[in-house]
């Protein structure tokens, strides 16, 4: 209580004395001025204590609206210097937001300068007039405009300040969402991790006895006397089934890592010809087995690229080794090179049964089979992650890879690979 | 190509763990008239290879005890005190960083053995021995 007290009096103090000349005036002023200054300070205190200010607020403006009543009065009337004083005051309470005390406000403006002129035609001091009349109509209709004014006003601050605070909402939350997304994300990046390497140990613990096994029935198959056809056959099956075996833990450790992000490209400048007359030779004996013809087309210019040279020959051998495998008995491979722009496109060309438009779409995909050669598939060696890694590989080095193919006649597997410069040394 | 018989034969270490392929590899290198040691662990391995004089070595990456690329190191660090003339990395993966690694410590190639038969073996094997 003792708050109120001390805030009210102040406030009413200038009011109350009647003041006679321009001094008595500016001791007025000046306690107007300190009561102001002395609101703001208690307000300050309450904030800074987290207490509710509101009422501090209200009690400000009522004592200043109450006492620029007597100051109306007492200076000038309706003609005064205070009236302005009202204006500012409606305004001020219709920030505060609450339209129940800002009528309170208005209503005591209204009442105040209604009484001052019933009061001055009563004294006499003024004629009602029509003149009159308007005066006092242009004053009540400032009053009910700055009430209007300052509350739509206030509604306007109200809303761009929900509407910041609707951002900074959106803004925590897309912070929080993309904080769980990085945790998920690490997870996630850990487990690959961990099954990258659970690829990467099962595929070596299940090599090193696969190899043993292919070692030993190779020897045998190879080294034995007195074999029988019978027992050659199903050593044979054996053998390949386990070189079968064997290229799909390899494959499956690549794809493991291709879709890790984890294959590494270790890039240097090599010559793609020498590149692919080296996997060419070590496929020809593959390829005398079924009677095919595998050649290189000669290409009389240089054709060295920046890459992996160990990858981009598992592209070689994958996409020669597939057109062994569909081309038919004493068919033909042939490998040619074209310089395209800044790009060299490699040619694997075959004439076997060719690829319907429909499969092509599913041939780069992982696990492909196409509808045409299921059984191929069986009697041959083969993962289905062949075209799927080679497309792959292509791809990180920028190139692409594609096909084309008219069922009958043959395919052509191309790729294209961006030419580098001219830094090659040879091969050590 | 067989070793001519004026020739000593040449000398082949391998240093490979698992028993039954070091035991093929080293029947069918002897096979084509090669003087051929074998040892099964890191340590044996790098005892022989510090010591020297063979012309190719076949050191496999993975060995109990110490591993191949840790005795390339200790190899570069002090080397042999008979030069081997090849040093050859024998993995089972095409493991890009053990084969880079190997490289930047001066081995000659690298052979990865499930994609050889013993015939392919055999036969590179002789390159590296021309």
């Amino acid at each position: 209580m003792w708050v109120i007290t001390i805030v009210v009096l102040p406030q009413f103090f200038p009011g109350i004395i009647y003041l006679q000349n321009k001094m008595e005036l500016a001791i007025a002023l000046i306690l107007i001025l300190f009561s102001s200054v002395f609101y703001e300070v208690i307000k300050f205190v309450y904030e800074e204590k987290n207490k509710n200010t509101d009422w501090i607020v209200k009690v400000q403006l009522l004592t200043s609206i109450i006492s620029l009543v007597f100051f109306l009065h007492f200076f000038g009337r309706i003609n005064g210097p205070f009236f302005v004083l009202f204006l500012l005051t409606i305004m001020e309470s219709a920030l505060n937001l609450n339209v129940g005390f800002l009528n309170i406000v208005v209503g005591i403006a209204v009442f105040s300068t209604v009484t001052e002129f019933v009061w001055l035609i009563w004294t006499g001091e003024i004629v009602f007039n029509l003149y009159i009349s308007l005066q006092l109509l242009i004053r009540l209709v400032s009053l009910f405009f700055m009430r209007s004014y300052g509350l739509s006003l206030a509604q306007r601050i109200v809303s761009e300040q929900e509407s910041k605070e609707k951002v900074q909402e959106s803004t925590k939350r897309l912070q929080e969402a993309t904080t769980e997304l990085q945790k998920a994300n690490s997870r996630l990046k850990e487990l690959s991790l961990l099954k990258d390497e659970f690829v990467s140990i099962a595929s070596h613990e299940l090599r090193t006895p696969m190899t043993t096994i292919k070692s030993y029935l190779w020897l045998v198959l190879n080294k034995a006397k007195n074999l029988d056809e019978k027992a050659k056959r199903d050593l044979q099956i054996a053998y390949e089934s386990t070189e079968r075996t064997i290229i799909l833990v390899k494959d499956m450790l690549t794809v493991s890592r291709i879709e890790g992000n984890r294959l590494d490209i270790n890039f240097s400048a090599f010559d793609l010809k020498e590149l692919a007359s080296q996997v060419v030779n070590e496929l020809k004996v593959k390829a005398s087995e079924r009677n095919i013809k595998l050649t290189i087309r000669p290409f009389s210019e240089d054709l060295v690229i920046n890459g992996d040279r160990d990858k981009i020959g598992e592209v070689f051998q994958n996409i020669i080794g597939n057109a062994l495998k569909f081309t038919p008995e004493r068919g033909n491979v042939e490998v040619y090179f074209q310089k395209k722009n800044k790009m060299v496109e490699v040619s694997i060309s075959d004439d076997g049964s060719g690829i319907s438009k429909k499969d092509i779409s599913k041939l780069f995909q992982k696990f492909s089979r196409l509808g045409n050669s299921l059984s191929k598939m069986a009697e041959t060696p083969g993962t289905g992650l062949g075209l799927y890694i080679a497309k792959q590989i292509v791809g990180l080095h920028k190139g692409k890879i594609w096909v084309e193919s008219i069922v009958g006649k043959g395919s052509t597997f191309i790729f294209s690979l961006p030419l580098g410069e001219r830094t090659y040394v040879g091969r050590k | 190509m067989s070793e001519g018989n004026n020739n000593p034969p040449k000398k082949i270490l391998i240093v490979e763990d698992e028993k039954y392929l070091r035991e093929l590899y080293v029947g069918m290198l002897e096979e084509e008239g090669y003087s051929v040691d074998s040892k099964e662990n890191g340590k044996d391995g790098y005892v022989a290879i510090k010591k020297g004089g063979y012309d190719l070595v076949l050191l496999d990456v993975m060995l109990p005890g110490i591993d191949g690329l840790e005795i390339l190191k200790r190899i570069k660090d002090s080397p042999s005190e008979k030069p081997n003339k090849n040093i050859v990395l024998l993995t089972n993966l095409s493991m890009d960083l053990s084969i880079s690694r190997g490289i930047a410590l001066g081995i000659q190639g690298y052979l990865i053995k499930s994609d050889l038969t013993p015939g392919e073996f055999t036969e590179k094997v002789k390159e590296y021995l021309k």
